[in-house]
């Protein structure tokens, strides 16, 4: 009867694991490997995180490759064949390579008939001063040049309005050179293609059908003396995915491995290094399913992460089976449950508060933690009294072993130890006080220099800066929108006249409001009206005027709108100059390049004077929200210490500073040599300091709990040497995030446990210590 | 057997040295002299009007620093050609100037204009292929760019000349024609 009380839990979690086995089988989550993924939400402003979303959106799907070399007829050749491959992959959506004349003609055929309406802002300007005659003397003189640009048509268009609105569409970048796009004054020659996939970049199938193609294109093109240059969101997930997956595969295995050998060693079974392997891969699965199921995917940080988890949940199955050594089969789990659930507690509760991050990266890795040291706890506590029936009984070599090693350690009375530790922490404080803070996010991203590079090639060529910045105009409708857009275009004209290396894309440009529209109708009524009589006379047809009248009427009238532009070639084009969200009002966002940093404070100015105009910086906002959250977190974990470290004083009285001391001593003191390294502390050391605390308490408890018995040092030590080896490695990981994780865990768990071992107590005097309180 | 081998050798080398014609050959004909002035006589046909324009004046040219193009009948001006930029005056004040680095287009656009001028072949080379005739000290050669965006403007060039340029004929894609002569030539 008792059995079969005990077996039922034992048998549902079988059933869970089970069935949380098939959910990951049949989700198969995608692994997402972004570092845009760890960044926060902007939920202050929803505006420019709609705006943002969307140019990543843009960003995540284009393909952009440049071909480049010596002999542009090689250069050609290799384009070709580029196109070639990749049309033939269904994965690519469109691919932009070639240029015909029937593309500018379709342009010249839409703006025809809104000719009048939507001008040049060089001509604007021109009218808007008054210099009516100016322009006819330019219309004049183009006529009688032998160089005119573009057809005349004198009676549709004498002043060749049309012709100098469409001169400012071009991006003077791009020319159709053998039918291809070839990129002006690039030396060598080179030509571009820009793909649009269909898919997320970060779907592993997409990566797969893409990477090996463009791979064997860009050795095929080498061959040819030609160079490929490559820029996408693509290419860095791919890298990203490559990188963990190494990772993963080397941290992780050689973390279990070792693991598992010392198990071995210590336990002299065979049957131990099993027992701790079903708690490990029972603990992989549960973080997979759960973060999967509440998720969606899997983010790969989170995924290399828990790589350093298998160290963390064989602390439970090695303390059971240390503490099964020396006592009778069932008493061994009421014996330790107390400690086992205190640990796994101060455990989850350290990462839930690293849940508290709104970064969903983090929140995954909370996730994955928690969710894994549960499991992990479950099946020794369910699992665990049952497969050890059997076990050998005999005392552990190692303990002995273990206790006459442990005589050469030195130690300190609980004075001294106090004093020892008090000091400790304010060396530690005036390190930290006088130490720096990094929250760069460039520090953190994790792509190869390579890839880097080749990014910034791409945008030099094409003379783009990231899509990081950019202006943002909203508006109550569409037309207030444009108005208000217009203003701002005009404030930029005079930034632009003192920086003429600032360019500025506006949707105003393509569409003006109706109202701007409408004066620029009157405009050029007041230069038909002053000067087509001139002009006809000049030409020596004045019965023409007459003819030029009636085809401006004609036009009047005839504003062009959002709507339509939007399905115009041109419109296509810069679709993403114009945001309609769901649930906001309409917003356009001005693109810009060749921002200084003295132009970004004038811009940044300029947003400040409107409340509907922003001045964007992806990157600089991101930073400062690092700074704002690792302050915020750095409150959270003194919260955590001080909520754990009230609980722990309830139970432990006078001895909780043994408890509390080592990881919060050690938290400190790694707080303040991280400060002084290199790039000074970030928000993710902080965030490690969560799990050095977690681990640290743990060894804290299960020692106090056990009375400091020899079995219980070496499950101790044995968690703490597998807790460092696994974390320990990821500061071999090439991702600056967990580089970072691992440095910080590596040093406070050594701190932690050079502290405990200083200021233990020997199993003697233990006894009268918990007695006298 | 052998002796017509020989035949079809010599006729094939033949005919290559016929279709040899290119820039070189009129290079040694044609001279690109350090100054060159002179008048002009412009029709502009605008095919939308089915209709010419006519003009008249004299140029100056002075070998890679620029032409200057002073339209006097009907109207005054002046437009000013460098090789990368193309600048309109009139009565003393720039009206209009395209080029530098901003607009890379006038800058290829100049280029042409100021090597057809001075009948810099070599530059030509770049952005048209040649088919034509060379009689004695007379050549006659249409151009034909090579690049679409060359071609979107203009379809081809017809020049003929002896020493100096006599003749342009500018055909655009537009239909529009622009028919320029040159008297009183000097150099």
């Amino acid at each position: 009867m008792q059995k079969a009380v005990r077996r039922w839990p034992a048998v549902l979690w079988l059933l869970a694991l089970i069935g949380m086995a098939l959910c990951v089988w049949i989700i198969r989550p995608p692994l997402e490997s972004s570092i845009l993924a760890m960044l926060p939400q902007n939920k202050a402003q929803p505006l420019i995180q709609a705006a943002q979303d969307r140019l990543e959106a843009n960003y995540s799907k284009r393909l952009v490759i440049i071909a480049r070399g010596q002999d542009a007829a090689r250069v050609r050749a290799e384009t070709r064949k580029i196109a070639r491959r990749l049309t033939a992959l269904p994965i690519i959506k469109t691919l932009t390579w070639q240029s015909s004349r029937q593309q500018v003609e379709a342009l010249r055929r839409f703006y025809t008939p809104h000719r009048f309406q939507v001008l040049s802002p060089d001509l604007r300007a021109t009218l808007t001063e008054g210099h009516f005659n100016q322009v006819a003397k330019q219309a004049t003189l183009r006529l009688f040049s032998p160089f005119g640009a573009g057809p005349i048509q004198p009676v549709k268009d004498p002043f060749g309005l049309l012709p100098q609105l469409m001169s400012t569409f071009g991006d003077g970048l791009i020319r159709a050179d053998h039918g291809l796009l070839r990129i002006d004054g690039a030396e060598p020659a080179a030509y571009l293609t820009v793909a649009e996939l269909d898919g997320n970049a970060f779907d592993m199938t997409v990566q797969r059908q893409i990477m090996p193609v463009l791979d064997d294109l860009r050795e095929n093109a080498a061959s040819n003396r030609v160079q490929l240059v490559t820029s996408g969101l693509v290419l860095h997930a791919a890298a990203g995915a490559k990188q963990a997956k190494s990772e993963i595969s080397t941290i992780g295995v050689i973390s279990l491995m070792s693991v598992l050998a010392l198990t071995l060693l210590v336990f002299r079974s065979v049957r131990a290094p099993l027992l701790i392997g079903v708690s490990v891969a029972t603990g992989c699965l549960t973080a997979i399913a759960v973060t999967t199921l509440v998720f969606g995917q899997l983010h790969l940080i989170a995924l290399a992460f828990g790589a350093g988890l298998v160290g963390v949940s064989v602390d439970y199955g090695m303390h059971y089976l240390a503490a099964q050594r020396e006592t009778s089969e069932h008493s061994v789990l009421r014996r330790i449950l107390p400690g086992l659930a205190l640990g796994v507690g101060s455990s989850v509760l350290a990462y839930a508060a690293q849940a508290l991050a709104p970064f969903p990266g983090l929140r995954q890795m909370a996730c994955f933690s928690a969710a894994g040291l549960a499991g992990a706890w479950l099946t020794v506590v369910l699992w665990y009294p049952l497969l050890t029936r059997r076990l050998d009984q005999r005392a552990l070599a190692a303990a002995d072993w273990l206790a006459g090693a442990l005589r050469y350690w030195p130690t300190v009375t609980a004075r001294q130890g106090v004093w020892g530790l008090s000091l400790l922490a304010v060396v530690a404080l005036l390190l930290l006080w006088s130490g720096q803070t990094r929250d760069d996010v460039r520090l953190l991203q994790s792509t190869s220099p390579g890839l880097m590079g080749q990014e910034r090639q791409v945008q030099a060529l094409l003379q783009q800066d990231s899509a990081s910045r950019f202006m943002l105009v909203t508006g109550r409708d569409t037309q207030q929108l444009l108005q208000r857009e217009e203003v701002l275009v005009n404030q930029l004209r005079t930034i632009q006249q003192d920086n003429p290396g600032l360019h500025v894309t506006a949707l105003s440009n393509f569409v003006p409001s109706i109202r701007r529209q409408q004066d620029n109708e009157d405009l050029v009524n007041q230069l038909y009206r002053q000067e087509a009589g001139t002009f006809f006379e000049t030409l020596g047809k004045p019965r023409l005027q007459a003819q030029a009248m009636t085809a401006f009427h004609a036009a009047q009238g005839k504003p062009l709108t959002v709507a339509q532009w939007l399905q115009s070639p041109l419109g296509k084009l810069h679709s993403d100059l114009w945001l309609q969200a769901p649930g906001l009002p309409p917003m356009s966002t001005l693109r810009l390049s060749g921002i200084t940093p003295d132009i970004a404070e004038r811009l940044t100015q300029l947003a400040g004077t409107s409340e509907s105009v922003f001045y964007v910086d992806s990157v600089d906002q991101v930073s400062r929200l690092l700074s704002q959250y690792r302050i915020q977190i750095s409150g959270w974990v003194t919260l955590a210490y001080a909520i754990v470290g009230l609980f722990l004083l309830l139970r432990y009285r006078r001895q909780c500073w043994r408890v509390m001391g080592p990881p919060m001593v050690a938290g400190l003191l790694v707080a303040g040599v991280l400060s002084h390294l290199g790039e000074g502390l970030n928000l993710f050391n902080v965030l490690a300091l969560l799990l050095v605390l977690g681990i640290g308490l743990d060894m804290g408890i299960f020692l106090r709990e056990s009375d400091s018995s020899p079995h219980i040092w070496v499950a101790v030590l044995l968690s703490l040497l597998t807790s460092l080896l696994a974390f320990g490695l990821l500061v071999l990981s090439e991702t600056p995030i967990l580089h970072h994780f691992g440095l910080t865990v590596l040093l406070g768990l050594s701190a932690i446990g050079a502290i405990t071992l200083t200021i233990r107590t020997s199993p003697s005097l233990s006894t009268q210590e918990i007695q006298a309180p | 057997m052998i002796r017509r081998l020989s035949i079809l050798l010599a006729w094939l080398c033949l005919s290559g040295q016929a279709a040899a014609l290119d820039f070189q050959a009129i290079g040694k004909v044609a001279a690109t002299p350090e100054r060159l002035s002179g008048e002009f006589h412009q029709i502009k046909y605008l095919s939308t009007l089915d209709t010419e324009i006519d003009s008249s004046g004299h140029f100056q040219y002075e070998r890679n620093q620029q032409i200057r193009w002073l339209t006097e009948q009907p109207i005054q001006s002046e437009t000013t050609i460098t090789p990368d930029s193309l600048s309109m005056q009139q009565d003393g004040q720039e009206v209009m100037r395209l080029g530098g680095d901003s607009q890379p287009a006038v800058r290829i656009l100049s280029h042409i204009l100021f090597s057809v001028l001075t009948a810099d072949w070599q530059a030509l080379a770049q952005y048209f292929s040649i088919d034509g005739t060379v009689d004695g000290t007379n050549w006659d050669v249409t151009l034909t760019p090579k690049t679409d965006d060359l071609k979107s403007v203009v379809t081809h060039i017809d020049l003929d000349g002896a020493r100096y340029l006599q003749h342009i004929e500018l055909h655009e894609a537009s239909g529009d024609r622009i028919r320029i002569r040159f008297d009183k030539l000097q150099p």
